[in-house]
């Protein structure tokens, strides 16, 4: 344990200075790999942080084609990932200033063509996969009800699983403001996710029986 | 001697609040044996901290996943655009180095030009000031004439550009 302490930030300098070099060369297959490594990441949190499912894929291709033209910006000391969601939210937010002169507080406001996003299951049975994509459809919807700023913290924490000083660097806010947010986040959450655990309940239940 | 109820709620509240700290971030070593000798005795609270693991591995478990279209989408989108830098680099490279070249060259051929200008001067009787003036429009009339090539070299790489 403490020698894989001791030995995962070295790895993670060396695994940043290798994508750094391979970004400055503009290397099409690194940037392959990286696209098809972070793919689900980068795009779920640009779904969480915009609300839509055209948008967040819109501005997934835009955020690797400014790595590709970014990418001697990268200097490889830091994690790959916390530039990459950097780069999308600022993209996010020159999106939502281009369109309605608002910021990021204000872009995830209900709109009459947003397309909500489909959730996919891992194969077990038919029942399975639509409680799962039933109760995931609900984890959505109550992610959704949070303040976009305390939405992406929470995000960024639990399920990227980024530092509190990552997620500053990202948001580009002091760690006061993270923690006060991901507080904030977490009690504006437990009413609602109490109830969406009733509910996984209900339907575990439903489901032992047939 | 029974417990003080107005103890025990403080120690409620404070267990509530450490469980929130403590999804945000570890606990202190102290606090957290705190929490954790509340927990074992208090039965809300207990359910109140399951309760907050489950939400917490229901928000790990969201499941959002990128299509294998938009994937193929993006990795061809990057890797034309990777080509069309390397295309600009391949066509900047020359030119850079021709400009190199032209200024060494003027460096070295101006003071060369000058004995040349004053000689055909003094042989014609030219006046100074037409001198100048022409000594001047020897050297800018190649250069307008080139940087006038490259703009609108650039402007039609940046329409082909646009119409791709």
């Amino acid at each position: 344990m403490s020698s894989y302490i001791l030995t995962a930030p070295l790895w993670m300098e060396k695994e940043g200075a290798r994508i750094a070099r391979g970004l400055r060369k503009r290397d099409s297959e690194l940037l392959d790999r990286l696209i098809e490594l972070y793919q689900h990441r980068l795009l779920r949190y640009l779904y969480f942080l915009t609300g839509r499912k055209e948008l967040a894929e819109d501005i997934f291709q835009e955020t690797w084609m400014r790595v590709l033209e970014r990418g001697h910006q990268y200097n490889g000391k830091s994690r790959f990932d916390t530039w990459l969601f950097a780069i999308a939210r600022h993209l996010v937010i020159d999106n939502s200033r281009k369109k309605t002169g608002v910021s990021l507080e204000a872009m995830t406001e209900p709109d009459d063509g947003r397309t909500p996003m489909e959730f996919a299951c891992q194969r077990t049975s038919p029942y399975e996969d639509v409680s799962k994509a039933q109760i995931a459809g609900q984890l959505n919807t109550v992610l959704m009800q949070l303040e976009p700023v305390q939405r992406e913290v929470v995000m960024l924490r639990f399920q990227e699983e980024l530092s509190l000083d990552e997620i500053a660097d990202v948001t580009n806010a002091p760690l006061s403001t993270v923690k006060s947010r991901l507080y904030r986040g977490l009690e504006a959450l437990k009413p609602a996710l109490g109830d969406l655990m009733d509910f996984e309940l209900a339907s575990t239940s439903r489901g032992g029986k047939k | 001697m029974s417990p003080n109820p107005h103890e025990v709620r403080i120690e409620h509240q404070q267990a509530q609040e450490l469980l929130l700290q403590s999804a945000v971030q570890p606990l202190a070593a102290e606090s957290n044996e705190l929490l954790l000798k509340h927990l074992s005795a208090c039965g809300t609270c207990a359910t109140e901290a399951e309760s907050m693991e489950n939400i917490l591995k229901q928000l790990r478990s969201v499941p959002v996943f990128a299509s294998v279209e938009l994937v193929r989408t993006t990795q061809a989108r990057v890797r034309a655009r990777a080509n069309d830098i390397q295309k600009e680099h391949a066509r900047t490279a020359p030119m850079l180095l021709a400009c190199g070249l032209a200024v060494l060259l003027a460096l070295i051929s101006t003071p060369l030009a000058w004995m040349g200008f004053s000689w055909v001067g003094e042989e014609f009787n030219i006046t100074p000031f037409m001198l100048i003036i022409s000594f001047i429009l020897f050297y800018l009339v190649p250069a307008g004439a080139s940087i006038m090539i490259a703009v609108v070299n650039h402007r039609k790489t940046q329409e082909e550009m646009a119409r791709r």
